[in-house]
């Protein structure tokens, strides 16, 4: 698994990033849009989890023949 | 060298997560996941060389096999549970990690139920 610390730092960068985003959005009146970005956060952190998650789990089920 | 990076990605990640649980605590979540996702990954290839080692000495000890494939069943099972129930724990909903665990624990004493079987037969047997 090539994966290390980069994506732990991908995962703060876009938290941070959507918590600014989505603090401007709220000041500025447009708590529709807030909630908007911070809906597109969560949907791009899952996109780069989710395929780590089913490969452990494909792993684990493999090597202990589950 | 393994342990000093996984010491470090496990720091980085947990004060990473403290900063952002001020900002937004759904963010802190979504980076320990993360963080587990890489640690647990990394264990499970360091489980990967005892299992094979472990098939390699039943090979030469003439044990049934059906042992050692439940033995090893139950281990990705506490594996599994232990990683989501923690997981979960850390979100802040301890029930559902309660239930995980539940749910491992009734699972692994039903698959030992055979083998208790086994043993109170050849018990039963010898008297």
């Amino acid at each position: 698994m090539d994966m290390s610390v980069n994506l732990i730092f991908r995962i703060a960068a876009v938290g941070i990033l959507v918590s600014v985003l989505s603090q401007v959005l709220k000041h500025s009146g447009r708590d529709d849009m807030a909630f908007l970005s911070s809906l597109a956060g969560l949907l791009l952190v899952l996109f780069w989890i989710l395929p780590y998650i089913l490969d452990l789990f494909e792993t684990v089920q493999t090597m202990f023949s589950l | 060298m393994d342990m000093i990076k996984a010491g470090g990605l496990g720091l980085v990640a947990v004060l990473l997560a403290l900063q952002l649980k001020e900002i937004k605590s759904s963010y802190a979540v979504y980076l320990i996941l993360g963080a587990g996702l890489v640690l647990s990954c990394w264990i499970v290839g360091r489980m990967g060389v005892i299992v094979g080692m472990l098939e390699k000495i039943e090979s030469y000890v003439p044990i049934d096999t059906s042992y050692l494939a439940v033995i090893l069943k139950m281990l990705g099972i506490t594996f599994l549970a232990d990683l989501c129930a923690a997981l979960c724990k850390d979100g802040g909903y301890g029930s559902v990690a309660g239930q995980i665990q539940m749910f491992a624990k009734l699972t692994i004493l039903s698959m030992s139920m055979p083998i208790l079987l086994a043993l109170v037969e050849t018990i039963g047997d010898l008297v």
